[in-house]
């Protein structure tokens, strides 16, 4: 079992400290990475069934839109203040360095102003939120 | 005559000058907030409108998703698959497909495949559309989603 813990940081978004842990991303190819060294900090967002959405700059960086699913085949969402989100999704690989590297549907949306971690990322770990502590814990089984 | 061919390269050069540089043109349709907000801007910069209009169009265009190559190749390998969805939906069921400069490019069994082709085809790094026929979907919820999804 590999355990890796992180501080909470505070979002861009809000004042309320939330969980961030560490990732980097790769295209299918791995002929490209972000960040090109070194990780970067990525929320944790259990309100996201996904598995990691980022920023549309870093999309194109990573020139993700080399492996992009046809934008029919991607539902648009809903939400609840009645906005529809157009994400743009494609194939990558995502590491959590020492714990996981997977290859992933990893979706883009210009208003994304930070790369969110959704639940689909988290599905086969062990995740613990430390509230009091302002901490979190992701493992392997 | 030397004043003369003068004269005539002026008078040439007025009209390639006035023709190719400036238009003009008629314009049906405006927004009446919109215009009236950019003859004041135009005023305050001490623009004329059409040197505004210029000005904002360039801006658009410059911004314009359309005028990006990338964009353009996108869209071609859009409408490459919507041309051919059902015919691959039909014949070519459960295969991983990889779509670019407009065309099929490569059918196969599995993911690893299409990497390797987009590879070899010179690819990397161009638009390409990537999907498994008939099996691909994003379905996401963000936050506070009704569940409400639309196509």
């Amino acid at each position: 079992m590999t355990e890796k813990t992180w501080n909470y940081a505070t979002p861009t978004v809000s004042e309320v400290p939330a969980p961030y842990i560490k990732i980097a991303v790769y295209n299918l190819e791995r002929s490209s990475r972000y960040p090109s060294k070194g990780t970067l900090n990525a929320m944790v967002d259990t309100g996201f069934d996904g598995y990691l959405i980022i920023p549309t700059n870093v999309f194109h960086e990573l020139k993700l839109d080399s492996f992009e699913i046809p934008p029919d085949l991607i539902e648009t969402t809903e939400t609840f203040s009645g906005e529809r989100l157009r994400l743009r999704t494609a194939l990558g690989i995502v590491e959590i360095p020492g714990i996981i590297e997977k290859q992933v549907e990893v979706d883009a949306h210009e208003r994304c102003h930070e790369p969110l971690v959704g639940r689909r990322l988290l599905e086969n770990l062990v995740t613990i939120l430390d509230g009091p502590k302002r901490k979190i814990t992701i493992s392997t089984k | 005559m030397l004043g003369q061919g003068v004269e005539l390269y002026l008078y040439i050069y007025d009209i390639i000058v006035y023709q190719v540089i400036s238009v003009d043109v008629l314009v049906r349709g405006i927004d009446d907030e919109v215009y009236t907000k950019l003859k004041a801007r135009a005023s305050e910069l001490g623009l004329k409108i059409g040197e505004a209009l210029t000005e904002a169009i360039k801006a658009w265009l410059k911004n314009s998703p359309e005028t990006d190559e990338r964009e353009r190749e996108r869209a071609l390998n859009i409408a490459t698959y919507r041309r051919m969805k059902r015919f691959l939906e039909k014949n070519h069921k459960g295969k991983w497909v990889l779509i670019a400069r407009g065309e099929v490019v490569r059918l196969a069994d599995s993911l690893s495949k299409i990497v390797e082709t987009s590879k070899s085809e010179g690819l990397s790094g161009r638009p390409c559309l990537v999907f498994k026929i008939g099996e691909t979907t994003v379905k996401r919820t963000l936050g506070l989603s009704t569940g409400r999804k639309t196509r």
